[in-house]
């Protein structure tokens, strides 16, 4: 899997931005040479002379790496594995709707009475599962109540 | 010896970076560098320029590129 099916992958969903950054452009390959051919979904950019975004994180001097910086900013992983960066940005994902059944974006009332309702009605969601145990229970709406009380 | 360790201590020097996997990046030091787009999403917004700050609260994935 490549970086362009990665930001296919991601296509439908706007938290996820996917950008190419090349260096030395022109050196032999030109924007649109490597853009050349590709239904993609991801930007790719240019960041000047130097190599700012590079230098920021490379580690070990990695070329043709995957980084990612999540939601809060954090710089959560370097490396070269694509299989690596869809499991990791999947698991950031889930931890982000968590809670949040009916998926307007704010854990609530709404959501502890959609988890009672798949009490009441046996089903599993994982979305619900707030403990990630494999089963929806009471302990997960008390992680819930919990979350609201919180905010 | 020491001139072992001074190899050692010169060449990790090379191989530094800004970030350690974990660290928050500096919003106004490295987020906000403008970057140019220069091929968008099916050719969209070539020429505008952006910040990896702009994806502030989403998840950004970077490839880093370099042809040598």
């Amino acid at each position: 899997m490549n970086l362009e099916d990665i930001s296919a992958y991601y296509s439908n969903d706007d938290r996820i931005v996917v950008i190419e950054n090349l260096d030395d452009i022109g050196q032999p390959y030109s924007c649109e040479q490597w853009s050349d051919g590709l239904e993609n979904h991801q930007i790719f950019t240019d960041d000047g002379l130097d190599y700012p975004i590079y230098d920021m994180l490379s580690i070990e001097n990695y070329y043709a790496g995957r980084a990612i910086i999540d939601y809060n900013k954090v710089f959560r992983y370097l490396g070269i594995e694509n299989s690596e960066v869809i499991s990791l940005v999947d698991s950031m994902l889930l931890d982000w709707s968590l809670g949040d059944l009916n998926g307007d974006q704010i854990i609530n009332i709404l959501d502890i009475i959609e988890v009672i309702n798949i009490i009441l009605n046996p089903s599993y969601n994982n979305v619900a599962d707030m403990n990630q145990d494999g089963i929806v229970n009471i302990q997960d709406v008390i992680i819930l109540i919990g979350i609201i009380l919180e905010e | 010896m020491s001139k072992y360790l001074l190899n050692i201590v010169f060449i990790s020097s090379l191989f530094s970076a800004y970030y350690a996997i974990g660290d928050t990046v500096n919003i106004a030091e490295h987020l906000n560098h403008p970057i140019e787009i220069c091929h968008g999403p099916d050719g969209n917004n070539t020429g505008h320029v952006i910040s990896l700050s702009d994806n502030a609260g989403g998840v950004t994935v970077i490839g880093l590129e370099i042809p040598w």
